[in-house]
């Protein structure tokens, strides 16, 4: 679905380069759930940027689909972005001036499609928002937001789910209640998601977690149905 | 890990016979920790010759009753409120390092990023459990859980600590 | 103290666009105030240079109700004590001898000045010796005749004469620039009085004389004194006065200068406004650290206003010198547009510079106060956690707004000058209503042309709406000016040639030097193509005082009959009382000018020394710009003591026999007539002076409307940068830059278009009211100026397209990146 090879990302900070990302060979299949983990400064935060083609690498390839995002203008990107691409903060970036219908439709208005007011109900309901169609952002609490921005992400049914520490802003509780959303559909309906996160609790929820640091790749580790089998036995004995 | 206290909890709840124990211990710990029956009857014998439990006799289909004596319920008081110290060196890992160090041991790196791929996936896992629980409705079981995994997250910061050394 | 003006310089540029912006605005506004300031008051001073040039150093100066007097009559004056020196002079019409030229071309007034070099008189020389005896002539007639120092001028029957001089162009001297020109003003040239006096046999004869006295005294009683020594002759006595009134009419000149530096600075105000409040709203958060560190209210307002004081010294340090360079430049412009003549000045700076460097130092201040009242005011907590708190405008304030909007509005629609001001204020407090109706109006339109980008930017007009609203009440402001100007003078020349021809009393005005007689009336009256032609008098430099004791000169022309049948005037408002003092009618601008009312009594030197009259009425005329008096011709043996008629008015037949009453007249009275005038060359005059006057002002009004334009840009780039992260959101989840650009623009527009139609209505209805006006009915008609409309929604709809182009390039590289992770 999509894979990098070769990454690397230099930034410029006032005459000094930065290398942030020094050579990253990832790849998700479709439908996997991944945890991208890291102390800040790792270089996550840039890996899921350059996914989302809201960047171009310094070096490397990005395939999305085959494509390759790097080759791509920024124009190309950003309709790429919007057709197969969804998008969740950490803080929320709902859009002030528009209601919560509005702010989900926000991404299909701008692909110039029909807005589907059935689809859009249907994931108010799935994230539990319903008959909040018509409420704006600031009538909301933090997490009512964030599941409004899950929705918005996931209404033009993109391929690809990228959330850039989408609990950073919420307690425990209401952590856990976002990351049952998204694990929701990570299984209901195989949501491929990429979820870039500092917590341990957070990227439990994922199948895999790939571990950075200092701009590389660092360890990944993937659960499987035997090893949890084994996991328990240990676990328990 | 006290199957002793279980089981004197377990009749404290009500008298019950052998295979009823097991049955009891099963439903307690989610059939997470398997106990098997020769280990609950070597336990009951134990706990019977410390006075700490007594049969008033046999079932209709001759099973050997239990209850809790007095001094058995004393005993569970006791050990409830008594609290749990933490012992250094009872954590294997610990104890690897410790030797790990004093030999010089060439892979040491490796041995603790081994060690950490083991703990992120018993933290992939821990979530999996800990959503079982979340359906199962067991929340007394999901609190554990949650108790181990804010365990890891400390052991895998340790780990980062040392790995840095 | 230095580093705290460096922590203010740091804190001013840490947006470093914004500053610029602000700082161009600011100087854009000092620049264009200080510029107007300097036209203004070069002009007028130079105006009064030139008078003062003419008058010379002279102090008093005595005339004859005839054409000339012997010099001997005076021989009492130079014996007096207070008399310090004096000039006489004689003037008479001659001729040059030029090939292929029409007598009126020829046309040649001579002065003849006893002295050359005692200081009564002074020229600007600019080439030769002024103050030596000979022929002195002006740098147009030089031109128009060939001739430079050392060449010889033949006066036809008179005698010929070296040029020794050749001067500037002024009020004592001046020629025309064309012959086209020369056919309706002749040139003036100076010589000897004895060469004159011989030329034409009138020896010891002078037209008057000029003195000074001792120590420029000058006093009622002196006055009084001298008066009585003439009081049985056909000789008076004025005190010299400078006033140039009779000749232009600069008020409503002045008046638009004002209008336009206001604007300018009233734009740029808001525009810095705008700034401030941004980045106070910015650092709020600041704000409430600093206050939770111990500072005061008082701390965070010093903190403030050290921020505005630089930056309002900066700008006005830096708008100085640039105003002095667009004054001059605007002065020329002016120069060229109003004058007839080559005129040399000096650009007064002084008073201009001062005022514009304390208005641009002050404005800013007065732009910050509510802002810094705000700043002052946050709330520790509430800015340090941030809360999103929604100002939400309250509905009991719109109410007042739109309640408070009808009644000026209504004030508005009075016909009275100040009035007017009300319907402004009106348009700015109704203009959230204008908005929203517009907006709703248009917005369909926006969504066709801009697609989704385009319900954004409505969105978006309304997040901001008070700013917003303000920046377009702006351009409507200057957009209504703009069509209210250009309609006047576009209708004020047919006004004009329409007033001009109601109230200028035939066809041909002919000025004798001396009077006419029965039996010239007679001979005129025969000539071919006439149809009527009678005689008025026209009795110049009459003197008297307004009611702040100022001096004041001008003439009294006289009427013959009723007044309401008189040709020369329109009767605006006369009194019922009886009286036994002789009446008078005042010009409206003379009346005003006194500041007395119609009724009261009014004190004149006049030829028969200090008179008083009644006056009866006001009136409207087209001579002298209104300021001039009026009299029945039965009052002016009897009143004034003037004996002759030397005005004739003419009607001719019809149109096509002015040019052959115009020949004969020449033919007959060419050596002695001073003046021939035509009501189709008075308006071609005033229409001409008016057409130059018409590009200066759209070139003005221009210059508002980019200044309006920079406030668009400003404008947006507030918004913009209040919403970075949304836009960098919107960019993330799907918005191309070329969508964030569209939005931008759209924005722009919807301020801009809607200025542009309020201020077109605003504009069509002050034409209307103007052209329902009492006071100005006469001058204007309803006009729509189609031009200028279309000028008006074209520039209107450019400026504001190229104002939202930068900001739109910004918003659309607003990085997302950053724009989108952590607060």
């Amino acid at each position: 679905m999509i894979q990098t090879i070769g990454l690397k990302k230099v930034f410029n900070t006032g005459g000094e380069k930065t290398s942030v990302l020094k050579g990253i060979d990832f790849s998700v299949q479709k439908g996997e759930f991944v945890a991208i983990m890291g102390p800040s400064g790792s270089g996550k935060s840039t890996l899921l940027q350059l996914l989302g083609g809201l960047d171009v690498p310094t070096e490397g390839a990005i395939k999305l689909d085959g494509v390759e995002l790097q080759k791509k203008t920024e124009k190309q990107r950003t309709i790429i972005r919007r057709r197969k691409i969804g998008f969740v903060f950490q803080s929320y970036q709902l859009l002030p001036t528009l209601s919560v219908y509005e702010n989900i439709a926000f991404p299909l208005h701008a692909d110039g499609r029909k807005v589907d007011s059935v689809a859009i109900h249907e994931l108010l309901n799935a994230v539990d928002l319903k008959g909040y169609d018509k409420r704006f952002p600031y009538e909301l609490s933090g997490g009512q937001q964030q599941r409004v921005a899950i929705a918005r992400a996931l209404i033009h049914q993109p391929d690809i789910l990228l959330a850039d520490e989408p609990t950073g802003n919420l307690d425990r509780e209401r952590s856990s209640d976002i990351l049952d959303l998204l694990s929701a559909f990570h299984q209901d309906r195989g949501q491929t998601i990429v979820m870039v996160t500092h917590d341990l609790f957070a990227a439990g929820y994922a199948d895999r977690i790939v571990l950075f640091k200092d701009g590389l790749i660092e360890t990944e580790v993937q659960r499987e149905d035997d090893d949890y089998a084994e996991f328990l036995s240990r676990f328990m004995a | 890990m006290s199957v002793k206290h279980s089981l004197l909890a377990l009749l404290y709840e009500k008298p019950r016979h052998g295979y009823e124990l097991k049955t009891g211990f099963d439903e307690l710990v989610e059939s997470m920790w398997p106990l098997n029956a020769g280990q609950v009857y070597t336990t009951l014998d134990r706990l019977e010759r410390d006075n700490l439990v007594e049969s008033p006799g046999h079932d209709l289909k001759d099973r050997k009753q239990y209850t809790i004596t007095k001094q058995g319920k004393d005993e569970l008081w006791n050990w409830l409120e008594k609290p749990v110290g933490r012992s250094l060196l009872k954590d294997e890992f610990y104890f690897k390092y410790l030797c790990a160090s004093f030999v010089d041991y060439k892979d040491k790196q490796r041995m603790i990023q081994v060690q950490k791929q083991t703990m992120m996936k018993d933290v992939l896992n821990l979530t999996q459990l800990r959503k079982q629980m979340n359906q199962s409705g067991n929340k007394t079981m999901k609190m554990l859980v949650e108790g181990a995994l804010l365990h890891l997250e400390a052991d895998i910061k340790w780990l980062d600590m040392i790995a840095r050394d | 103290m230095l580093s705290s003006f460096l922590v203010s310089w740091r804190n001013l540029t840490r947006n470093k666009k914004r500053f610029f912006f602000t700082l161009i605005a600011l100087i854009i506004g000092v620049v264009v105030m200080a510029g107007m300031l300097i036209a203004k008051q070069t002009t007028s001073s130079t105006l009064n240079h030139y008078e003062q040039l003419y008058a010379g150093n002279a102090d008093y100066w005595i005339q004859s109700n005839g054409f000339s007097f012997q010099e001997s009559e005076l021989d009492w004056l130079v014996d007096r004590e207070d008399f310090d020196k004096g000039n006489a002079a004689l003037l008479k019409q001659g001729f040059v001898e030029l090939d292929g030229v029409s007598p009126a071309q020829a046309s040649v007034r001579i002065t003849g000045v006893a002295s050359f070099d005692n200081g009564i008189n002074e020229l600007p020389e600019k080439e030769g010796d002024v103050t030596k005896e000979g022929l002195i002539i002006t740098e147009n007639a030089a031109n128009l005749w060939g001739k430079e120092i050392g060449d010889t001028v033949i006066f036809k029957d008179m005698g010929s004469m070296e040029v020794t001089a050749i001067v500037y162009e002024g009020s004592m001297l001046k020629s025309p620039q064309t012959m086209e020109k020369a056919a309706f003003q002749h040139s003036r040239v100076m010589i000897p009085l004895d060469t004159l006096q011989n030329w034409t046999g009138m020896e010891d004869e002078i037209t008057n004389y000029r003195f000074a006295t001792k120590n420029h005294e000058r006093s009622d009683e002196l006055l009084t004194s001298y008066q009585a020594e003439l009081s049985s002759s056909d000789l008076y006595i004025q005190p010299v006065v400078i006033d140039g009134r009779q000749n232009n009419d600069m008020e409503g000149l002045y008046w638009t200068f004002n209008i336009i530096a206001i604007l300018s600075v009233f734009i740029s105000g808001f525009i810095v406004f705008n700034m401030i409040y941004a980045s106070i709203i910015e650092r709020r958060k600041e704000f409430a650290v600093m206050k939770s560190l111990g500072y005061t209210n008082g701390n965070i307002n010093r903190l403030v206003l050290q921020e505005i004081g630089l930056l309002a010294l900066i700008g006005t340090t830096l708008a100085l010198p640039i105003g002095i360079l667009f004054g001059g430049f605007f002065q020329e412009m002016l120069m060229a547009a109003i004058a007839t003549q080559n005129i040399t000045y000096d650009l007064e700076l002084t008073v201009p510079l001062i005022i514009s460097a304390a208005v641009g130092i002050l404005f800013p201040f007065l732009a910050a106060a509510f802002p810094v009242y705000q700043a002052g005011k946050t709330p520790v907590m509430e800015a340090m956690v941030d809360k999103a708190a929604q100002q939400r405008a309250s509905k009991g304030g719109n109410t007042i707004r739109i309640v408070a909007g009808v009644i000026c509005t209504g004030i508005g629609l009075i016909d009275n000058n100040i009035a007017f001001l009300f319907l402004f204020i009106g348009l700015v407090l109704l203009y959230p209503l204008f908005m929203r109706g517009i907006q709703s109006m248009i917005s369909p339109l926006f969504k066709w042309i801009f697609n989704y980008s385009g319900k954004q930017a409505i969105r978006s007009v309304k997040q901001f709406e008070n700013r917003n609203v303000n920046t377009s009440a702006m351009l409507a402001i200057g957009v209504s000016l703009a069509l209210f100007m250009s309609a006047t003078l576009e209708s004020l020349p047919d006004g004009m040639e329409s007033e001009v021809r109601s109230t200028y009393g035939g066809d041909i005005h002919v000025v004798k030097e001396s009077p006419w007689q029965d039996g010239d009336l007679e001979t005129v009256e025969a000539m071919e193509g006439i149809a009527s032609a009678y005689r008025f008098a026209d009795i110049p430099n009459v003197t008297w005082e307004t009611q702040n004791e100022e001096e004041r000169e001008f003439s009294i022309m006289s009427f013959s009959g009723e007044a309401e049948e008189a040709e020369i005037f329109l009767i605006t408002a006369e009194a019922n009382e009886a009286t036994e003092l002789a009446t008078l009618y005042l010009g409206e601008r003379a009346l005003a000018e006194w500041g007395g009312e119609v009724g009261d009594v009014f004190t004149m030197n006049t030829p028969s020394g200090k008179t008083d009259f009644f006056v009866k009425g006001s009136v409207q005329t087209s001579h002298y710009t209104n300021y001039v008096a009026f009299v029945e011709e039965s009052t002016l043996r009897t009143v004034l003591n003037w004996t002759g008629q030397y005005n004739l008015a003419i009607t001719a037949n019809d149109e096509a026999s002015i040019p052959l009453v115009y020949d004969q007249v020449w033919e007959t009275y060419g050596d002695e007539l001073s003046n021939v005038n035509s009501a189709s060359m008075t308006v071609a005059q005033s229409t001409n002076a008016l057409t130059g006057m018409n590009e200066l002002m759209q070139g003005l009004l221009l210059l508002i409307i980019v200044l309006s334009a920079i406030g668009i840009s400003n404008t947006l780039f507030m918004n913009t940068l209040e919403r970075v992260k949304e836009i960098g959101t919107m960019r993330a989840i799907g918005f191309t830059k070329g969508q964030v650009r569209f939005m931008i623009i759209a924005e722009g527009l919807i301020i801009g278009l809607v200025g542009v139609i309020v201020g077109i209505g605003y504009g069509i209805l002050v034409i209307y009211l103007n052209s329902q006006s009492d006071q100005a009915q006469a001058l204007l008609s309803f006009t729509v100026p189609w031009t200028s409309l279309i000028l008006a929604i074209s520039g209107g709809l450019l400026f504001t397209f190229f104002a939202s182009w930068l900001p739109s390039v910004i918003a659309s590289s607003v990085p997302v990146k950053e724009a989108i992770s952590y607060e």
